[in-house]
């Protein structure tokens, strides 16, 4: 009777230990029908121009739920506004973590708000997925969950360089940036562009988040006799500096840096002045007519109907589409690591961006662009195919932490 | 002898405004850690902040912690703020704890006008950086700030004041104003 009672003690405690196991091993944020995704950015704040980024990304889900979801599973999408401010970017992902159990982040607007929380999702193999800033910190050096397709910014110099002294015939190059590494990446990658074409940088000239008043800004640039301007500024200094040139009579050929491509945008704030600025960009543009971007514009206009069509929004899109396509390659069976394999996996896809590749030890997928032209009105002219830059990240990386 | 009265009147007059500026500019001793306490703590300084615009906008307001995890990061929060109808907690300040577990944490520009003065950072017509004023502060108070680890589970709590605006403050703000620093809608 005592051995009876004892095995049956024992089957009974197996029992229940057994009914928890399969809990204790399951995948934090997938459940039987949904994949949990987070992403933080500035729907508030000075930055909130950018805040389309999380809302493109939201849309999008929407409209793959729409279509029955992945494997089975509907995506469950948790949009927090950081306000662009670290501080929040820690509470909010802190929180998504460990209360809500999201799988994973897609995009993320910004390079300190995203550099604040990189090494607590590693910590915790959260994956994630498109940070929306070009910073060389993301991929290098590699790091297990975590995959960058936004084009580097030292990349986006490259090209623009490489077209100006070749295709333009501009012989006095100068670099207007950002005092951060934002802009030191532009300015870098200009740098090493043009000792490659055997030329210097005339002038490089840096403005801080807060300048407003850039007249010696413009004139050292205008005494240095550039005859083009590669700018990796913030937009209102982009803006600024336009007006500023123009009221002393300095007309080079501005170029610019990706962040400043919402070009109605920039058309509307520079009075005009943004036409003739050719600059790079990651994505198809929001009046292209590209197959994807239709379905994608029908999309938005059936979940976001109120929301402006516009280059930050189709970016919260083209920063995605690479983990929608590790989702699927992972197939029914999804977890932190069967993702990353399945990452890992992706060779030239192409969404409404560049060909994506990684691999194991490659988390940059992307390192291409194309270029176009702001005209008359705030439209925008193609000017190129896609481009791929060819500077030694590395040595990159090493000028900017000289 | 009214003549003499009003000299005298005018004079103690700005004799006690001068001592007023004199003693309100005056530096207390800076806070410290309690050596008796073990496990985590967080300080403040300075421990009381006007919310006066300008006041607000210009005080360094720093925190630091010690006995945190090293190689962790931290936010500290002010917690249970009336937004609205709500009480809510606001992530303010951030920092990386270093070696020795310590950390310093600044309250940045942007969290100073958005989430304690309610205002927003805008431009004017020159594309010159404003303060845009459109509600009122949170409510002056003493509020509790909480430092939370990301790694681990170490907290610590500390206290701040936010004090009603003083008359120097108000005079700084309707220079503002006049210069077009601070816009109020």
């Amino acid at each position: 009777m005592k051995i009876r009672n004892l095995g049956l003690m024992i089957a009974l405690s197996l029992f229940v230990f057994m009914s928890f196991v399969p809990a204790a091993l399951a995948q934090r944020g997938v459940t039987d029908t949904e994949i949990r995704i987070g992403q933080w950015g500035p729907q508030t704040g000075p930055a909130a121009l950018w805040g389309s980024v999380a809302r493109g990304t939201g849309c999008y889900f929407d409209m793959i739920n729409d279509e029955g979801g992945i494997h089975g599973r509907k995506i469950k999408y948790f949009l927090r506004d950081d306000g662009y401010m670290p501080p929040r970017t820690k509470a909010i992902v802190k929180e998504l973590v460990e209360d809500k159990e999201v799988f994973a982040f897609g995009g993320g607007v910004g390079s300190a708000t995203g550099m604040a929380v990189k090494k607590y999702l590693a910590k915790n193999k959260v994956p994630w997925v498109g940070p929306a800033a070009g910073s060389t910190h993301w991929a290098y050096p590699p790091s297990k969950y975590l995959f960058a397709n936004y084009p580097l910014y030292c990349d986006e110099a490259n090209i623009l360089v490489t077209h100006a002294v070749k295709k333009l015939g501009k012989k006095r190059i100068a670099v207007f940036y950002q005092e951060d590494d934002y802009g030191k990446l532009g300015l870098i990658g200009v740098e090493m562009t043009l000792e490659k074409l055997g030329m210097k940088v005339v002038s490089a000239v840096s403005h801080s988040p807060l300048d407003t008043d850039l007249s010696s800004h413009c004139n050292k640039l205008k005494a240095a006799e550039a005859d083009c301007v590669i700018m990796f500024p913030g937009p209102k200094q982009g803006a600024i500096m336009l007006m500023t040139a123009a009221k002393i009579g300095f007309k080079p050929q501005w170029m610019s840096t990706s962040t400043l491509a919402d070009v109605p945008i920039m058309y509307m704030i520079s009075k005009g002045l943004f036409k003739d600025v050719i600059f790079v960009t990651f994505g198809e543009l929001p009046d292209s007519t590209h197959p994807l971007m239709k379905k994608y514009k029908a999309a938005q206009e059936k979940f976001l109907p109120k929301e402006r069509w516009g280059t930050f929004f189709t970016a919260g899109i083209t920063f995605v589409e690479p983990m929608v396509e590790g989702l699927k390659k992972a197939g029914r069976n999804l977890t932190a690591e069967s993702f990353v394999k399945a990452m890992e996996s992706i060779k030239n896809f192409q969404g409404t961006g560049p060909k994506i590749t990684y691999g194991p030890n490659i988390r940059q997928g992307a390192r291409s662009m194309f270029m176009a032209q702001c005209i008359e009105g705030g439209k925008t002219k193609i000017l190129s195919d896609w481009v791929t830059a060819d500077l030694d990240v590395n040595e990159v990386i090493k000028r900017l932490t000289k | 002898m009214n003549v003499r009265k009003s000299n005298i009147c005018l004079r103690g007059f700005l004799i006690a405004i001068l001592l007023i500026f004199m003693f309100s500019g005056c530096a207390k001793s800076p806070k410290t850690f309690d050596p008796g306490m073990k496990g985590p703590q967080v300080m403040v300084q300075p421990e009381a902040v006007s919310l006066g615009v300008v006041a607000l906008a210009k005080t360094p307001i720093v925190f630091k912690g010690k006995g945190f995890e090293p190689g962790d990061s931290i936010f500290i929060s002010l917690l249970n703020v009336k937004k609205g109808d709500k009480s809510v907690n606001l992530p303010i300040a951030d920092g990386e704890v270093d070696k020795n577990g310590n950390f310093t944490a600044p309250v940045g520009t942007i969290s100073k006008v958005s989430d304690i003065l309610n205002a927003k950072i805008g431009s004017n017509k020159k594309l010159e950086t404003i303060i845009i004023v459109s509600q009122p502060t949170i409510p002056a108070g003493t509020y509790t700030a909480k430092a939370t680890s990301l790694d681990s589970d170490k907290t610590a709590t500390c206290k701040i004041r936010f004090k009603e605006p003083l008359l120097f403050d108000a005079i700084m703000d309707m220079l503002g104003s006049l210069s077009g620093k601070v816009v109020k809608k």
